[in-house]
């Protein structure tokens, strides 16, 4: 597959970008001028939508909020206070952020629904603020005689020089879009939208993550806004009305919510469709939600999206793997056991842990078994930070893990895989793990990915690099999600369950990939229910029941251990049958 | 000051039947549906038509709005919803934003952007109370939204279909392991919300006019009644619509009846509004699951 | 013995009758929950499944209910919200009255909690209502998934003799379950699982013999 699907559309894309450049040439008048400007001003709205909807994907609904304020801080700081063009809009840009920095605190941490009808709910006080204070807003007539651009001291007129300012402004948002959404900020903010919970275990601060795009969203709303102000010479209410939002959504949506060009596309097919379809004026606006509804059903990538698959299904053309490079040696700061003491958590009333204490020393394999519900998987997630403990902790040198962030742990030298196997799908099995080498903060995309691509080729799965994750079997995708542990540079590796589901074959690579892990001076803890792969391979076992830990030692002690074996076939009835 | 509770009474009951609406489908199928306001919109809209054919009582065209609108929410469903199932919740979002919006500018091409009043439910005109009149047209909303909720209530304490609509929202595989066919009842679900919003649709649309722009502010109260009450609660839903009606009605009021506050621009509508989201927001930032926590915990 | 349900899959071929106890016993993982929820239709599966001689194919969940299939999940699963009463009557399919008087007659523990919020009940008392409600659907397979999990031994002990009266009136019965030694004191038959296929099938009385189970989960 490709690993850049739009690379295929490099060549119409640059076709278009100059077609672009160059039809403002032939427009006539001042009206048409002033269209092609008003464009530029939504597509810096839409590649501001995209960090926060495209990439992080939350459905905020602010966006036209900050438009509008934007556009409003402007006006008044202008007309009312004579400041110059670049002081306004720096500080358009400076009180949007603002506004959504003081904004995100109560909502992001908000789940879907709660989030983006909170955000709903802050467009509209601003709205009505901004008709209710006149004194301030000029109510419900807004604020007229704007000025124009002035630069150096210079008038910019309107029509083509105006123009060309706020394109330039609009190529310099664009490019810096462009290169966030292709480096590894883009593989990460993926990996945060598609798998969550595995995000926080390669090290990625979900949290600042989704700050960061809301802020930019803003900064950009806010770009776009001063700008649409300057342009048009008044701002009233209206800017802050709900239809406003829905247009950059619209637009978002069917240009491609996580392509640059996509904004491009949006934005002019929004701006001009109602152009040209003037006389069915009222109509076209229900054409808008049918667009609306047939992209979202149909083709939730837009319009570029589409045009990428189809381009890829007439012309298939695959990437070339990277040349495989190797990890940089790690430094190893603490050579420390990771220990657990007394670990006890409940889920409502059931307990399941009830003062779990063992340690796994560097250069061990260590097995934890035992029957369903035993707590064996809250206790990785306890350690690796997904799940708070009730009591106890889990140590890693003079470090307490227990209560930190699932990245602070990753970043700390442990690393895990999941039972149900946590991968992005729609990304390749090369990318699943570059994106986990972003912890390291030398490295860039490149390096990255030829870095992954040797972490795939020891654990035997180059062959797979370049295909899409989710249409590989069960067991290479096992593979590629412990190449992702791998690539944080782990002290410690945290395992559930990888031989689920396969075969002979594939366990007996894994188990020496396993062994390989120790030789290197790793330490491992898997949970597993499949007795032959444990035996060969652990060093010692832990078997847990209902909670505790009923049995350590070796292997064979431990399946000799008689309260193990009641424990997993069960104790015989006590009434006769 | 009667008068005045009878109008917050009756806003309540409007709200409450818009809230229920949206809830019962946030219920059935995990879903939030965006397009809830514009329903009601479209439901006061089907009244004004109606009313325009045949110049009868708003009450008598109560059954013909419920029915259409039934239609309108089967509709949505099977473009709005069924398509994306599987798909993350923006999705969902993104589609009843959608469809919102055709109803919205189908409401403006067909009607025009002006306010519309819709007929009254009952003729004539204010009730003698002893020695308050009171509007009949308040007296008339708050009965008939009552006998939607008690009918409502029914459906799901007493009737097995009401029962199935229930263990659907409260674990849809275990509903389909005991034969009830869960996609009509979360079909059905869109219907009933729809007609729900409609049938609020009808009784605000005289005497707060009906608009195309109106979808907005519905959607947000029915929102703001869920998270007050607990999201996915039935009971908590009506309590906070209740809550915000009553606020809605009596603070702005509030000079006339305490004569030592000021008038001024504290006491308006828009501030009202205003100190409503705030309050919501606060409850967010403190509580997340909403002030009474969340009656069913979501499949997120 | 007619059979009620005949699965065939590569690794899977298993016959369950009228009246018979069958019981699939292997450690977790070993595909237990997962060919149950397929017989139910929840999941997919590689080769056929037919009740009664019929093809079930891509029959959804539902339809599988009322051609005869009742399913008793894993965790219990009942409808927290809803009274026993209503848990059980909104499975019924007619002549609620007369099923719902059979049922209580079961499980006399319902009988006393008729009023309350399932989602208030014990484990065991939430055990018995499961059971009940997918009884009451009139199956003639009945699906277990883990029935003893979280349950006392004595409490355990109860659910398994109501299974022996259940199949007693001609349901077939089909568990899950990772006790082994509760499951063999009540089956008729067992298959053991691994990896999701079939590696011992026998009677009871000799599985709970066989050096195969021990190995199976913590052989090496």
């Amino acid at each position: 597959m490709r690993i850049d699907p739009s690379r295929g559309l490099r060549a119409p894309l640059a076709v278009a970008a100059i077609g672009l450049a160059l039809w403002p040439s032939v427009f006539s008048s001042a009206y048409d001028l002033r269209l092609f400007t008003l464009a530029g001003v939504y597509v810096l709205l839409v590649l501001g939508y995209q960090f926060i909807f495209g990439h992080v994907g939350a459905l905020s609904l602010t966006q036209g909020a900050f438009f509008g304020l934007g556009a409003y801080a402007s006006a008044i700081l202008a007309v009312r206070g004579g400041w110059s063009f670049s002081e306004t809009f720096v500080l358009s840009i400076a009180i949007a952020v603002a506004l959504a920095a003081l904004i995100a605190i109560p909502v992001l941490g908000l789940e879907s629904h709660y989030f983006a009808l909170a955000t709903l709910g802050i467009a509209q006080v601003l709205l009505l603020v901004c008709r209710e204070w006149a004194p301030l807003t000029g109510g419900v007539n807004g604020i007229s005689g704007v000025p124009g651009i002035v630069l150096f001291g210079r008038a910019v007129p309107g029509g083509s020089p105006s123009l060309i300012l706020v394109w330039s402004l609009v190529v310099i948002g664009a490019a810096v879009a462009w290169r966030i959404q292709r480096g590894l900020y883009g593989l990460a903010f993926h990996v945060v939208r598609s798998a969550p919970a595995a995000a926080g275990t390669i090290g990625l601060d979900s949290g600042r993550m989704r700050l960061a795009a809301f802020l930019l969203s803003a900064a950009y709303a806010g770009a776009a806004g001063a700008l649409f102000v300057r342009v048009n010479g008044i701002v009233s209410p209206d800017v802050l009305e709900f239809p406003v939002m829905v247009t950059c959504l619209a637009m978002t949506v069917i240009g491609g919510a996580t392509r640059v060009a996509g904004a491009f596309a949006g934005a002019f097919l929004l701006v001009y469709l109602p152009e040209w379809f003037r006389p069915l004026d009222k109509y076209y606006l229900i054409a808008y939600g049918a667009g609306l509804l047939v992209m979202i059903v149909a083709a939730p990538d837009g319009l570029l999206g589409a045009a990428a698959r189809l381009r890829q299904r007439l012309m298939p053309e695959t990437d070339v793997a990277p040349e495989p490079e190797r990890l940089p040696r790690p430094e190893v700061p603490v050579t420390a056991p990771l220990i657990f003491r007394d670990v006890v958590k409940s889920f409502g009333g059931v307990k399941a842990l009830q003062g779990v204490s063992f340690e796994v020393r560097r250069g061990e394999i260590v097995g934890l078994i035992g029957p369903n519900g035993s707590g064996k998987t809250t206790l990785i997630n306890i350690a690796t930070g997904l799940e708070t403990c009730d009591g106890g902790a889990v140590l890693y040198g003079n470090q307490v893990l227990t209560g930190r962030a699932p990245f602070a742990i990753a970043r700390l030298g442990i690393a895990r895989t999941f039972q149900n196997i946590c991968l992005a799908g729609e990304l390749s099995a090369l990318d699943n793990v570059a994106v986990a080498r972003s912890l390291d903060p030398g490295v860039d995309i490149e390096t990255a990915r030829a870095q992954a691509m040797h972490l795939l080729e020891t654990l035997g799965a180059a062959n797979f690099a370049m295909s899409q994750v989710r249409a590989l079997p069960h067991g290479v995708q096992r593979r590629i999600e412990l190449a992702r542990a791998l690539a944080v540079q782990p002290q410690f590796v945290l395992l559930d369950e990888p031989a689920a589901g396969l075969s002979e074959r594939e366990q007996a690579d894994l188990a020496g990939q396993i062994k390989t892990l120790r030789t290197r001076g790793l330490a491992v803890l898997l949970i597993e229910h499949n007795m032959p792969f444990l035996a060969g391979l652990a060093d010692r076992l832990i078997c847990l029941h209902e909670g505790r830990v009923i049995g350590q030692g070796s292997p064979d002690e431990v399946r000799r251990n008689p309260r193990v074996i009641a424990a997993y076939l069960g104790e015989p009835p006590r009434v006769p049958a | 000051m009667l008068q005045v509770l009878a109008n917050g009474l009756a806003l309540a009951a409007a709200y409450a039947l818009v809230a229920l609406g949206f809830v019962l489908v946030a219920n059935a199928a995990n879903a939030v549906n965006f397009a809830q306001g514009d329903l009601v919109m479209a439901g006061g809209f089907v009244a004004v038509a109606l009313s325009r054919l045949w110049p009868v009582p708003g009450i008598v065209l109560l059954p013909a709005v419920l029915a259409v609108m039934a239609v309108l929410g089967l509709a949505l469903s099977a473009i709005a919803y069924f398509p994306l199932r599987g798909r993350p919740a923006t999705a969902i979002f993104v589609s009843t934003i959608a469809v919102g919006l055709m109803l919205e500018n189908g409401a403006n091409a067909i009607f025009g952007a002006e306010p519309q009043a819709g007929p009254p439910l009952l003729p004539g005109a204010a009730i003698a109370l002893g020695p308050v009149s009171l509007s009949r047209q308040s007296i008339a909303v708050i009965v008939t939204a009552a006998v939607l909720i008690l009918a409502l209530e029914f459906l799901f304490a007493r009737l097995r279909f009401g029962w199935r609509l229930r263990a659907t929202a409260q674990d849809r595989e275990m509903a389909a392991s005991i034969g009830i066919d869960v996609t009509w009842m979360i079909a059905f679900s869109f219907a009933l919300g729809a007609a729900l919003g409609g049938a609020a649709g009808l009784l605000l649309a005289n005497s707060f006019f009906v608009t195309p722009t109106d979808g907005i502010n519905y959607m947000l109260k029915a929102y703001i009644a869920v998270v007050i009450g607990g999201w996915g609660s039935i009971r908590g839903a009506v309590a906070g619509a209740l809550l915000i009606a009553l606020f809605e009605v009596v603070y702005p009021s509030l000079p006339l009846l305490v004569p030592a506050l000021p008038v001024s621009w504290l006491f308006t509508e828009t501030t009202a509004t205003i100190i409503l989201y705030g309050v919501v927001l606060a409850v967010l930032l403190l509580r997340p699951r909403g002030l009474f926590g969340e009656a069913v915990l979501r499949r997120a | 013995m007619t059979a009620r349900l005949e699965v065939e899959a590569p690794g899977l071929k298993l016959r369950v009758g009228a009246g018979e106890i069958v019981t699939l016993l292997g450690a977790n993982g070993a595909g237990k929950t997962t060919l149950l929820r397929a017989i139910m239709g929840f999941e997919a599966l590689a080769g056929r499944i037919c009740l009664d001689g019929r093809e079930l194919g891509s029959t959804p969940p539902f339809r599988r209910n009322r051609l005869g299939i009742g399913y008793c999940p894993e965790g219990r699963r009942v409808f927290p919200r809803m009274t026993v009463r209503e848990n059980l009557i909104v499975a019924a399919r007619s002549r609620a009255p007369t099923r719902l008087a059979d049922i209580l007659e079961l499980f006399p523990a319902l009988a006393a909690r008729e009023r309350a919020l399932a989602g208030q009940l014990s484990g065991g008392e939430q055990q018995m209502l499961a059971m009940g409600r997918a009884l009451m659907t009139e199956p003639r397979l009945l699906l277990l998934d883990e029935p003893s999990l979280g349950l006392s031994p004595q409490l355990t002990n109860a659910v398994m003799s109501r299974l022996r009266d259940i199949a007693a009136r001609g349901t077939a019965v089909l568990m899950a379950e990772q006790n082994a030694a509760n499951a063999l004191a009540v089956a008729d038959r067992a298959y053991l699982l691994r990896l999701g296929q079939i590696v011992r099938e026998g009677p009871a009385a000799e599985l709970r013999a066989d050096p195969a189970l021990e190995e199976a989960f913590l052989g090496g």
